[in-house]
């Protein structure tokens, strides 16, 4: 600001005018505006943030302190959003999240955001985090939290951390306090052996839900978390069971004259919609389970399968052939109102409603090459975010930006024709692999646990 | 030690699956068909193959395909006690449930023309493997082709 120019001028009421605008930009380029990071549009260089770590006052305190901040920082990392600065780097040694940082010394390593944490562990076996959020630049505390909870759950409460950083630096909500059940996959590719697998999102606490002894494919969640809806074949006829994940019991979904595959939840979990395969035809059903009443949705001759409901459970997408090749279609919850919404060169299937309700995501295959894609529900806008020699069967995260699915990699001299599960943002950017203890297909991705 | 047991166990058992014909053919015990080259009968004398092919993304009967049937079908006459299984495959260029109802469909179309020509419907039953069961490994047309397949096979449950 130049306030030579303001001598210069001569008039009276020129000068007041002037010194009026020069105040207010003064004050206008003085107020900072708070850090937000927008996840929606295209690629966004990751955000660099510090994590203190998260220290208590006795080495049993600090020692679970460490895993709680490794693992905040891994999920702050792995979203490919935030990229945590080394603690190396950081010039202020800091653990109490009750005094306010030296800003200068976190703006010098260009920190956008900092958490600050402490840990508790009380005598009844609870572990107690509180965390601070701060605005390094503006130098204001963003927000604050504390959570208690039993210290055998300090992975979740780790994870609600993460969401909460998340939630508040980007507005949308976290995703890290969630799981993926999945098909592990070994064996050679004529004689697979599949499991029904569960683990927390980040790949820990992976456990088997079924022995191989069986073929099982594509789990989906029940909205409760508590069941999955998957395929399986014992005995004669392949069909669709539900799976209590915490007692193992399963048991069969309906009782009907012919293989029963595809299922999903509705999204209230009152109905499990799903095709049934008789005579060389496949329609797609709904079961309610509590009144054992199935309503027959689709009666084309031909294949309707890989129904998704919309989130608010009115309107439901599917895969069939009836306009001569397999494309994608939006009906109501009845059956009516049948639209083609896929329109491009190529095939498409494995259609799935976003939990927001804006987009859905596909498989499709198109000169001999496979590729995921989303389109909104009109069957507009529709973008390729993902492809590869053989990619599919898309699922999203609970908050509808990033999309998990099943990628295997053409078998050549360099890569060995794994099958396993890929991440990618719904931007189309940062594709990562999960890591699985074996080869690993058909995610599905949790709701939020409540 | 256990895995000396266990190399055992495994031949022990491949050997209960399969026993030898006089021509050197294998019996497969869970499908009842007898193996041998990499090609599967119906009869112990081979002449029977129990295998018909399906172009991409297709569930018609092919010319070729019908002839083999054919000889299915004469078969099942000479036999008339032997209940039939019949499995729709397909190839790894296509989603997962999709397949699963290609399979069926492909199944479903050779029953059809089983059935047409005379044999018992309540001897004939159609099984999906989508493409969780390909028959020939690697990822390359000629693979393909021999994975976009019926299996006519002996229905040993019943």
């Amino acid at each position: 600001m130049d306030i030579n120019i303001f001598f210069l001028i001569k008039l009276k009421y020129t000068k007041k005018i002037i010194l009026s605008l020069l105040i207010f930009f003064f004050f206008i380029l003085n107020v900072k505006a708070e850090l937000k990071i927008d996840i929606t549009s295209g690629y966004t260089e990751p955000t660099p943030i510090g994590i203190s770590e998260f220290s208590g006052t006795n080495d049993e305190e600090n020692e679970i302190a460490k895993q709680i901040t490794k693992l905040v920082i891994a999920d702050l990392n792995n979203s490919g959003l935030f990229k945590v600065i080394d603690p190396k780097a950081y010039i202020q040694k800091i653990s109490n999240p009750n005094i306010i940082p030296k800003f200068a010394d976190w703006k010098v390593i260009n920190t956008q955001a900092l958490i600050v944490g402490s840990t508790q562990l009380s005598p009844s076996g609870n572990v107690r985090i509180e965390f601070r959020l701060w605005d390094v630049f503006a130098e204001q505390q963003m927000a604050g939290w504390a959570f208690s909870t039993a210290r055998s759950n300090w992975r979740q409460i780790s994870h609600r951390v993460a969401d909460k950083v998340y939630e508040r630096l980007t507005g949308e909500i976290g995703y890290f306090d969630t799981r993926i059940a999945y098909i592990a996959e070994s064996g050679p590719q004529k004689q697979r052996i599949k499991r029904l697998a569960i683990m927390d999102q980040d790949g820990a606490n992976h456990r088997f839900l079924t022995d191989g002894t069986n073929l099982v494919l594509t789990p989906r969640f029940s909205p409760s978390q508590q069941e999955l809806t998957y395929l399986s074949y014992i005995g004669r006829t392949p069909r669709v069971y539900l799976l209590d994940i915490e007692t193992g019991k399963q048991e069969v979904v309906g009782d009907f004259p012919g293989m029963t595959f595809a299922p999903r939840f509705s999204p209230m979990g009152d109905l499990v919609i799903m095709s049934l395969a008789t005579e060389g035809n496949s329609d797609i059903y709904s079961y309610n389970l509590q009144t054992n009443i199935r309503k027959q949705l689709t009666s084309y001759r031909g294949i309707d399968t890989s129904p998704s409901y919309s989130p608010n459970g009115k309107r439901i997408v599917f895969n069939s052939d009836r306009g001569g090749s397999p494309q994608i279609y939006v009906m109501n919850n009845k059956g009516k109102k049948i639209k083609r919404i896929s329109y491009g060169k190529g095939h498409y299937s494995t259609p799935v409603w976003s939990p927001r309700g804006d987009y859905i995501a596909f498989t499709k295959f198109y000169n001999r090459t496979f590729y995921i894609g989303v389109m909104t529900a009109e069957g507009k806008g529709e973008r390729v975010i993902a492809k590869g020699f053989l990619v599919e069967g898309p699922t999203w995260t609970p908050n509808g930006r990033i999309i998990a699915y099943t990628k295997k990699d053409y078998p050549n001299k360099k890569k060995e024709g794994k099958t396993r599960i890929f991440l990618i943002d719904v931007t189309g950017f940062h594709e990562r692999e999960i890591i699985t203890p074996l080869e690993a297909s058909d995610p599905a991705w949790s709701p939020l646990l409540n | 030690m256990h895995i000396i047991i266990r190399n055992i166990s495994v031949l022990i058992f491949s050997i209960f699956m399969f026993s030898c014909t006089q021509q050197g053919a294998m019996e497969d015990v869970s499908t009842g068909l007898y193996e041998k080259g990499g090609m599967s009968y119906l009869d112990k004398n081979m002449t029977v193959p129990a295998k018909i092919y399906f172009d991409y993304d297709q569930y018609l009967i092919t010319d070729m395909a019908q002839g083999t049937l054919d000889m299915q079908i004469a078969w099942m006459d000479e036999n008339p006690s032997k209940f039939i299984l019949i499995e729709g495959h397909c190839d790894e260029r296509g989603t997962r449930e999709y397949n699963l109802a290609l399979g069926e469909r492909r199944g479903n179309a050779v029953r059809e023309y089983l059935s047409s020509m005379g044999i018992d419907e309540e001897r004939l039953n159609v099984v999906s493997y989508g493409k969780e069961r390909p028959d020939a490994e690697g990822s390359y047309d000629d693979a393909w082709q021999k994975n976009r397949r019926s299996v006519t096979t002996i229905d040993v449950d019943r």
